[in-house]
């Protein structure tokens, strides 16, 4: 009897020890996985650590690189506005020589009338008309307008009967011309002794002119349709 | 007593089983005890803790920055064709406008028929006629180059200066001012457009070219010529101080 309850005694104390082995083998076994020692698990650890950190320093340096390059990027991007902007400037100035945009500016606006009580046939005096244009071009205006009619490059001064045709519209006196450019020169190109003013005084015009620094001179909004000139290329041409 | 003893003595005997039995008890409980300082102390742990968030979070990480990398590459490049796209095309669409706006203003070389006038001062030697009207004045190139216009002339230059919207033809002493430039006599004229209508806006009866020619003994003279090449205004330094579009 009391030889079984040594027996039972042994038996219980080897199943409880046994239970700890493996409990603590199994719960080391989860702490440090298939790593034995911590020291060859730091230095693993480390040499990754290494790795990734000169992965790191890589990256930057990419991101550096990236940088770089998107600040040249920005640079060109910074070229192609100036050059946009020089092509976008010369276009303006084409479309405003061209006549079909409506420009405002600094200018003048002279009205053209005849002497009360006097008569003056436009249709036989439209050379005036031209010259008074001629002298506005002299004075390097940039725009003009005959009556809301915008002289192009293609627009003819007839006489017909007893008006003129501009742009193939009828006028008759009085006569707006609107011209934008520099007042003083302006001034100066129209009114010196003997000038196209004085002299379309001298024969029964009266001449108004009024210097402003808003002149709206409309856009012409016919056509032109090209039938005999062509384009060149002059250097083709050159021998 | 004795035996009782002896009896005792022999129940303790050291046998053989029980040695084992004690032996491996003693490895167990070894085991037991070093298992539990085996190295695996809390701050072990912890530390091991540790090093796992670490190196888990620097491969995050790593990815995080992977991605990122891929996506700024991605968005440059895409970034960089949409600008180039467009940039080509709108500089392509400008110069179009540009050269077509040329042609029409007259910045551009043109070819085509037309004719050529002569011009110069009288050498009448009628006597009733003043001096001033023997010469060609700047009015007289002025109206002829309306008359040219109005007869649908497409491109004019009077020696070698194109006629645009901007040209003035204005008296500078005995010379003529044309473009900014002097323009000395004789004065050549010409002009791209239907041969025939220009021909008689300069020769019929009661133009002005007629009258230059027949009252005043000035030198007209025209030809015809199937291609006359007329130069561009020479203004590409030309530039807009003061004008402005309206909108």
């Amino acid at each position: 009897m009391k030889k079984l309850m040594d027996k039972m005694i042994l038996f219980i104390i080897s199943a409880s020890l046994g239970l700890i082995i493996m409990t603590q083998y199994t719960t080391s076994q989860n702490v440090l996985g298939n790593n034995t020692g911590s020291d060859e698990k730091t230095s693993e650890l480390n040499s990754k650590m290494e790795k990734l950190n000169s992965e790191k320093s890589n990256l930057r340096d990419e991101i550096y690189r990236l940088k770089d390059e998107i600040k040249a990027n920005e640079q060109k991007a910074i070229d192609r506005e100036n050059e946009l902007n020089r092509i976008k400037e010369d276009l303006n100035k084409q479309k405003i020589l061209s006549g079909y945009y409506g420009v405002k500016g600094p200018g003048v606006i002279i009205k053209v009338d005849q002497e009360p009580n006097s008569y003056i046939s436009l249709a036989s005096s439209h050379q005036y008309v031209l010259a008074l244009i001629s002298y506005l071009n002299n004075a390097g205006v940039e725009a003009i307008s005959i009556n809301g009619q915008r002289y192009t490059n293609y627009t003819e001064i007839v006489p017909v009967l007893d008006h003129i045709n501009v742009n193939g519209v009828a006028l008759v006196l009085p006569l707006e011309i609107k011209a934008i450019g520099n007042k003083r020169t302006i001034d100066a190109s129209l009114n010196f002794v003997g000038g196209i003013v004085s002299i379309m005084k001298e024969i029964g015009f009266t001449i108004d002119t009024e210097y402003t620094d808003e002149v709206v001179i409309n856009s012409f909004d016919g056509e032109k349709e090209f039938k005999y000139a062509v384009p060149v290329d002059a250097e083709k041409l050159e021998p | 007593m004795n035996n009782e003893s002896k009896n005792e003595v022999r129940d303790i005997k050291i046998k053989p089983f029980n040695l084992l039995i004690f032996i491996l008890f003693f490895i167990a409980t070894f085991g037991v005890v070093s298992g539990v300082d085996a190295k695996v102390n809390e701050t072990t742990i912890y530390a091991l803790k540790e090093l796992y968030k670490n190196e888990q979070n620097l491969s995050d990480m790593n990815l995080i920055v992977e991605k990122l990398k891929a996506e700024i590459k991605y968005e440059s490049s895409k970034l960089q064709n949409i600008k180039d796209k467009s940039y080509l095309e709108e500089v392509i669409a400008m110069n179009k406008e540009i050269e077509e706006l040329k042609f029409y203003n007259g910045f551009t070389d043109v070819r085509g028929p037309g004719i050529m006038i002569r011009l110069a001062d009288s050498k009448s030697e009628d006597e009733t006629l003043d001096i001033m009207d023997k010469i060609v004045h700047d009015v007289d190139i002025t109206i002829l180059l309306n008359d040219l216009k109005s007869a649908g002339a497409e491109a004019i230059d009077v020696n070698g200066k194109r006629i645009i919207n901007i040209s003035e033809v204005v008296c500078a002493g005995p010379l003529l001012k044309i473009n900014g430039e002097s323009v000395p006599a004789p004065f050549i004229i010409r002009a791209v457009g239907d041969q025939e209508a220009l021909y008689n806006i300069v020769n019929d009866e009661g133009s002005y070219a007629y009258k230059l020619k027949n009252t005043f003994g000035m030198e007209v003279v025209t030809m015809m010529s199937y291609n006359l090449v007329i130069p561009k205004f020479y203004g590409n330094n030309y530039e807009v101080k003061y004008t402005i579009t309206k909108d």
